[in-house]
């Protein structure tokens, strides 16, 4: 586990050079990330994960000589404390999966937010898992129903019934407003709610909670 | 028989029988320019199709692959600013929207030219990503079984896919169904595709002599390109049923 200070250090891949310098403008006055060095295929990424050991790789799927599956198994395979995020063009959702089968720990849309790619970076940095605030409910069901399955420490956590309810509704893609009328509850109970289940679920955002809930049966789509 | 009768029955006998062989040389000729032109018929809807795909998919994946990261990038750069003022930040949200938008767009139309999930995972996955999609923007009730659907050749994946789309647009558009189940199987050495809709029906000879009958044909096209048949049930207020039977490739 990193130590909270250190700086993440990161390597990126894609075969799009344009891409590549967008996203080192991106970063470049970030605190606490280093992006060290950048590959244009999975193949460099290999090379440049055995040279540097970052924490965390950012790698796009598709890409000549050897693509971000391939480079993502060979990685988890001989570096598995390397976390690595997919970044995917759109919500292509199969590619994804066969990142995270693959052994990717999150993925990121590419026109993700600044702020979430810092996120989704140090989350995964601290080895756990990271899914793309934009995630689709199609998607979520296919990743709670895919062989990824990373060691969650908190899967054996006990949720009260109004939890569970909130849960459900938020599977169901349900605002905070449209809970808290359903349940009869003020908006802030709701936001209450929803941040212990995010803790409790350990997920970022409303894409975790839902394949966190598929995943553990409190939910059935 | 005397001499001269004889020599009369042998011409008229020879006389036939030139008539006749000319007569079946005619026929089989006949049949042969039929048979050599159906084939070039089909070659030439053949060529034109697979030009077609393969215009859809190189365009697709520019889009796709090149303009999405570029894009990205952009919007990277937009959000490299900093120590802005307030107005200029607003501006700058405003701009990295509307990026989110055209990529969203980029995507709608890639994918419209030439789904990525159907080179990179096959029909199966392609046809359910489509009705999905579909589901949620027409409310149209689909049912889709692949669970049983052989492989498919890479070479048929596209006509099958096309087939199966072409179907799904003409019942949200024309049937007025609430309902409609797909399934994919093999039978013996074919390969089935089978739809049914509860929707009004329709006339179809009606319908392949109206223009308006282009996705029809298109039908027709695809399931002459796999040497298949094409099976239309439908009468009105009854629904539509489409069975296309495809042999398989050995």
């Amino acid at each position: 586990m990193k130590t909270p200070y250190a700086p993440v250090k990161i390597i990126l891949a894609d075969d799009h050079e344009i891409f590549r310098d967008g996203f080192h403008s991106l970063l470049k006055n970030q605190t606490g990330i280093v992006l060290l060095a950048e590959a244009a295929n999975g193949q460099q990424l290999v090379t440049l994960t055995a040279k540097h050991l970052p924490d965390v790789v950012l790698t796009d799927i598709k890409m000549p000589v050897m693509d971000g599956i391939e480079a993502t198994r060979i990685i988890t395979e001989k570096y598995p404390q390397v976390g690595i995020i997919a970044l995917s063009m759109f919500n292509d959702d199969k590619l994804i999966i066969d990142m995270l089968e693959a052994g990717a720990k999150g993925y990121l849309i590419k026109n993700a937010h600044k702020t979430e790619i810092i996120d989704a970076i140090n989350t995964v940095a601290q080895h756990n898992q990271y899914y793309c605030s934009a995630t689709g409910i199609k998607l979520t069901q296919l990743i709670a129903n895919s062989r990824f399955n990373p060691n969650d420490p908190n899967s054996k956590m006990i949720f009260s019934d109004k939890e569970k309810e909130v849960i459900c509704l938020i599977c169901q893609e349900f605002s905070n407003k449209e809970i808290s009328l359903a349940l009869h509850l003020s908006i802030r109970t709701i936001e209450g709610y929803r941040e212990r289940i995010l803790q409790k679920t350990n997920s970022r955002n409303t894409a975790g909670i839902v394949v966190y809930a598929i995943r553990n049966n409190i939910f059935i789509p | 028989m005397d001499t001269k009768e004889s020599t009369t029955y042998h011409a008229v006998l020879i006389a036939a029988a030139v008539i006749g062989t000319i007569i079946f040389y005619f026929i089989v000729s006949v049949i042969r320019q039929q048979r050599k032109h159906r084939l070039l018929y089909k070659a030439k809807i053949e060529a034109e199709i697979t030009t077609l795909e393969k215009e859809r998919a190189r365009v697709a994946a520019d889009l796709h692959d090149e303009l999405g990261p570029t894009l990205s990038a952009v919007k990277f750069k937009l959000a490299s600013i900093e120590k802005l003022n307030g107005e200029d930040a607003v501006t700058i949200t405003k701009a990295s929207h509307y990026i989110d938008t055209i990529l969203h767009q980029v995507r709608n139309i890639a994918n419209d030219l030439m789904p990525n999930t159907l080179l990179r995972k096959g029909p199966a996955d392609a046809i359910e990503e489509f009705i999905d999609h579909m589901t949620v923007n027409s409310g149209l009730k689909i049912s889709f079984r692949p669970e049983n659907m052989p492989v498919i050749p890479q070479s048929h994946a596209i006509h099958v896919y096309r087939i199966i789309q072409e179907i799904i647009h003409n019942t949200v558009k024309h049937a007025g169904a609430t309902k409609l189940k797909i399934e994919l199987y093999a039978h013996k050495n074919k390969f089935i595709i089978a739809t049914a809709d509860d929707g009004k029906g329709f006339n179809y000879n009606t319908m392949i002599k109206e223009k308006n009958g282009l996705g029809l044909s298109n039908l027709r096209s695809r399931t002459e390109i796999l040497s298949g048949e094409l099976h239309v049930s439908s009468r009105p207020g009854k629904g539509t049923t489409f069975i296309i039977e495809i042999p398989i490739p050995g």
